[in-house]
């Protein structure tokens, strides 16, 4: 019998998936994002499909129930995810200053 | 060689005006025209010495940026900047240079009392929570009528690309223990006032403190 939170768990996944692939076919993720993200959807669906298939890793890391375990899993990596874009626009925002940087100085207009 | 630099953001209107009245008390105007919408460009290209322009906005920060490296490349000796929206009278430059006689860095000091309430409430706190954090009794942390020794311009070079540019270049020239002073100036507001606003001013706050507690 799957359980309420299972079912919200799988549609999600499933929803992911679908979403994930309209990205991909409009050239906002490659095919490894693609494989990436479908393979991490798919977990997360065997994993609300097969709660029990998780209970090892529940049970070693001495946490009391598998929703707990995907609490916090979730929220590490929404940290990681966080960390990852804040990295990525401040690296694009520093080359945004050089290209600016550059064509200002290119196109600049001097009275000689 | 004095260089003075202007940010201009959609300011058309004001713009020829002030670079012909600083005309008269530098050698080069620099305009940086921030990405503007209107013909800004054309107008500082018409009146200016050299005119940046950043193909999309950027901020005043970067802006003063682009344009302090400029003028570094022109070899000025001495940087002056005000903005384009006419809030500083040009014919007060001669003060700020007169200032640097005994400093390396001049701030134009506005008469708060003279503000409408919001920015007199505003540039109060600013500068309060400046003086606190920074030891450094400034007048007005906020002011952006300033002149530069070319030569310190390494020592309180800003990362700041927005509004907290005047604010990191006071902190930066006291964490340098830089040779500051002030001199009074006009305290000039038009109707339609552009610049730092509520949630600039939230913004220049929490980045006082963490240029405080992590000055790296």
């Amino acid at each position: 019998m799957v359980s309420g939170i299972q079912a919200a768990v799988m549609i999600f996944a499933v929803v992911m998936v679908f979403i994930t692939y309209n990205y991909y076919r409009r050239n906002h993720l490659d095919k490894k994002d693609l494989v990436l993200w479908t393979a991490a959807w798919a977990v997360l669906f065997l994993a609300g499909l097969f709660p029990q298939s998780i209970s090892f890793l529940v049970q070693s890391l001495h946490i009391e129930r598998g929703m707990d375990f995907f609490t916090i899993a979730g929220f590490i990596f929404l940290l990681l995810v966080v960390f990852y874009l804040y990295s990525i626009v401040f690296r694009m925002q520093k080359k945004i200053e050089r290209i600016v940087l550059a064509v200002a100085g290119k196109k600049a207009y001097r009275k000689r | 060689m004095i260089a003075a630099v202007i940010p201009a953001y959609n300011e058309s209107k004001r713009l020829g005006d002030v670079i012909k009245k600083t005309k008269k008390f530098v050698n080069r105007v620099i305009v940086v025209d921030d990405g503007s919408k209107d013909n800004t460009f054309d107008v500082a290209k018409k009146n200016a010495d050299i005119v940046l322009r950043n193909v999309v906005n950027m901020g005043k920060g970067f802006a003063l940026k682009a344009g302090f490296e400029e003028a570094v490349r022109e070899r000025a000796d001495a940087i002056v900047m005000l903005d384009a929206d006419g809030q500083h009278d040009p014919a007060e430059i001669p003060k700020l240079l007169a200032g640097l006689k005994k400093s390396d860095f001049v701030v134009g000091v506005r008469d708060f009392s003279k503000m409408p309430f919001r920015a007199r409430f505003a540039n109060n706190i600013l500068t309060l929570i400046f003086r606190v954090l920074f030891f450094m009794n400034a007048g007005d942390s906020q002011s952006g009528f300033r002149a530069v020794k070319t030569r310190i311009y390494s020592r309180i070079k800003w990362k700041s690309n927005s509004y907290g540019v005047e604010t990191e270049m006071l902190a930066n020239a006291a964490k340098k223990k830089i040779a500051y002073s002030e001199v009074p100036i006009k305290t000039i507001y038009h109707e339609i006032y552009k610049g730092t606003g509520v949630t600039d001013g939230i913004k220049i706050l929490l980045l006082m403190i963490r240029w405080r507690l992590f000055p790296w």
